[in-house]
């Protein structure tokens, strides 16, 4: 008789058990692939408010005192050539996000109400070749202004209109009034740095450049601590800039970064784990608990593999059915749920196929296994020796 | 007349509880073609023992057992489960029927079986209104008796049955015995272990085991 319709007969004959033996599997594939569905959502949620934590590298030009720059609220008047942001970029410095800034004060002018605020012109965030990542800061319109929420309150414009404002003796549309934030950007201006720099005749300078650092390859790979990476990059590159690090920023940044990473490794690996020990028990107690019946089924003439035969497909059946169920199962929980757990990014999260297969790859092969060697070690022996001695 | 089954000086022991026990001593037999040689003695005397030996089912201490004149103990393992399964019929003291099979298929499962001939010695053992029971739906009698269609309807040259009859009636007991005569008289060899007098009527030899040593009380012709 063919092993696959006995395997067959005998999963049917006792069901409960292989119902068993499939939930299980099934429950501990599901959580896997759930939380590898979620885990995929969870880091670029996390990766998402790491970065909207904002910058924490700013590079200014070497020439600036940074006793003044610091006692005027981290401005300066001083320049450098705009040329660094493509020298960063060449030389693949450990930094992403790169946002070119040139900063100067002038007089606000809406109707009769007249503020002097910081007049920031900047372009959109750039990526560093090679790491691509959405936009931290996206471009502002040509010929429109942003202004902050305390500025606009100063000037008597409310949070829903659109008026043209007057700076440096040039007419702007004011496209939106940004939300307070706690900072001096409440009190700001935010252009087009091209637009920035034509207002005030200043052409490829910028006054500084914030990014976010990317260091901890290159800190493996070296040893050193990130500030000193930095350093050493911008070193090779320039001698007209110098790196400021925000150094609890940087820190905060990285620690949500690095405890959320260990964090769910840590589960990862645990249900990694779980799935074994299941997967080897199951198979294995099924193979143990059947000795006999390879002694019985050897005097009936089969022979050492198509015993073992009978006990794998038994297994693997089993798995694969669990893990058929649980990757389905467990991959649409992970989706809905997403959803509404990560409102940004949620919608665009998918099934990762690639982790779904190993998954469940993994535990067809440890069934194989593990039900392979009692059956084989049982075959390997007289079958009296397997059945028991009965008298 | 050719000897079917021979075995020559045969012994057996293993350890228990760190003492030697020795089962089997010097145990030398043959059984020719078309006899039925019954095996008696007490209970733990060694019968059991001798029957697995002789099947190839269990490796004995020393001695040879030799089926159609070939060592079953020389051949590798594969050759001799294809070896047992070809020319032994095993009828196990515990049945050890396929739970998950049903009665034609538990005697089907042998190889070279066809459903013609398992469902001709189900029928000819009063199981015709049984055929696709499972194990679990029958009465220990009805059990043993599909253990036995398992067991000689392949036709091998040996059908070894260990207590066929024990928690049998007399009547399904006889059924048995003549069943297993019948096979004889069809030109294949019976050893048998059986506490039964009635025995007596069937066999061609009855030998008794104590001690692990062999004697005859019914000489075979």
């Amino acid at each position: 008789m063919n092993p696959i319709a006995l395997t067959i007969r005998e999963i049917l004959h006792r069901w409960k058990s292989g119902l068993l033996v499939a939930l299980i599997v099934a429950t501990i594939t599901g959580a896997l692939t759930y939380f590898s569905v979620n885990n995929a959502g969870f880091q670029k949620e996390i990766a998402r408010n790491a970065r909207d934590i904002g910058s924490n590298v700013v590079i200014i030009p070497a020439e600036l005192d940074q006793f003044q720059y610091h006692s005027d609220g981290s401005y300066s008047d001083v320049t450098m050539s705009a040329d660094l942001v493509q020298q960063l970029i060449e030389y693949k410095a450990s930094l992403n996000h790169l946002i070119p800034m040139l900063e100067r004060k002038a007089e606000c002018v809406f109707g009769e109400k007249t503020a002097t605020a910081r007049i920031v012109g900047l372009s959109a965030s750039i990526p560093m070749p090679g790491r691509p990542k959405a936009p931290m800061q996206k471009s502002i319109q040509d010929g429109k202004v942003q202004l902050g929420s305390k500025l606009a309150d100063k000037l008597g414009i409310k949070r829903d209109e659109t008026p043209e404002i007057q700076i440096n003796g040039e007419y702007f549309f004011v496209s939106r009034v940004n939300r307070a934030n706690g900072t001096w950007q409440d009190a700001a201006v935010f252009l087009d740095l091209k637009t920035a720099q034509s207002l005030f005749g200043v052409q490829n300078q910028i006054s500084r450049i914030e990014a976010i650092e990317c260091t901890s390859e290159q800190c493996e790979l070296t040893g050193l601590k990130s500030d000193v990476v930095l350093a050493n990059e911008l070193a090779r590159i320039t001698d007209k800039a110098l790196i400021l690090r925000l150094e609890k920023m940087a820190a905060a940044r990285s620690n949500i970064r690095v405890i959320s990473r260990d964090n769910l490794r840590l589960l990862q690996n645990m249900l990694w784990a779980l799935l074994a020990i299941a997967i080897i028990a199951l198979s294995s107690l099924n193979s143990f608990q059947r000795k006999s019946e390879v002694g019985v089924l050897q005097a009936l003439g089969y022979g050492q593999w198509r015993v073992v035969i009978l006990f794998v497909s038994r297994a693997v059946l089993l798995t694969i059915l669990g893990a058929a169920i649980g990757i389905a199962c467990g991959a649409f929980v992970a989706l809905m749920q997403s959803q509404s757990l990560f409102r940004v990014t949620g919608s665009k999260l998918t099934i990762d196929w690639q982790a779904a297969i190993i998954v469940g790859v993994v535990a067809t092969l440890l069934a194989a296994l593990a039900s392979s060697l009692p059956a084989l070690t049982a075959a390997m022996r007289y079958p009296a020796e397997i059945i028991g001695k009965e008298n | 007349m050719d000897s079917v089954l021979q075995v020559e000086s045969l012994a057996h022991s293993y350890t228990a509880n760190g003492k030697q026990l020795q089962v089997l001593r010097d145990v030398n037999l043959s059984i020719a073609c078309s006899k039925m040689v019954a095996v008696q003695g007490e209970s733990g005397s060694g019968k059991t023992t001798l029957l697995l030996a002789c099947g190839a089912m269990q490796k004995p201490t020393s001695g040879k057992v030799l089926l159609n004149q070939r060592d079953v103990f020389d051949l590798t393992p594969a050759a001799r489960s294809q070896f047992r399964a070809s020319q032994i019929g095993y009828l196990f003291q515990t049945l050890q029927l396929v739970p998950y099979l049903n009665v034609l298929d538990n005697v089907r499962i042998v190889k070279g079986v066809t459903a013609g001939t398992a469902k001709q010695w189900l029928e000819r053992l009063g199981l015709d209104d049984r055929l696709h029971h499972k194990p679990d739906a029958l009465s220990h009698g009805q059990r043993q008796r599909v253990a036995l269609a398992r067991a000689i309807a392949h036709r091998p040259a040996l059908v070894i049955a260990d207590e066929p009859t024990g928690n049998l009636d007399g009547k399904n007991a006889r059924l048995v015995f003549d069943s297993l005569r019948e096979f004889a008289d069809g030109g294949g060899a019976v050893l048998i272990a059986a506490h039964e007098p009635a025995i007596a009527d069937f066999a061609d030899r009855i030998l008794h085991i104590k001690s692990g040593h062999l004697t005859e009380s019914k000489a075979g012709v």
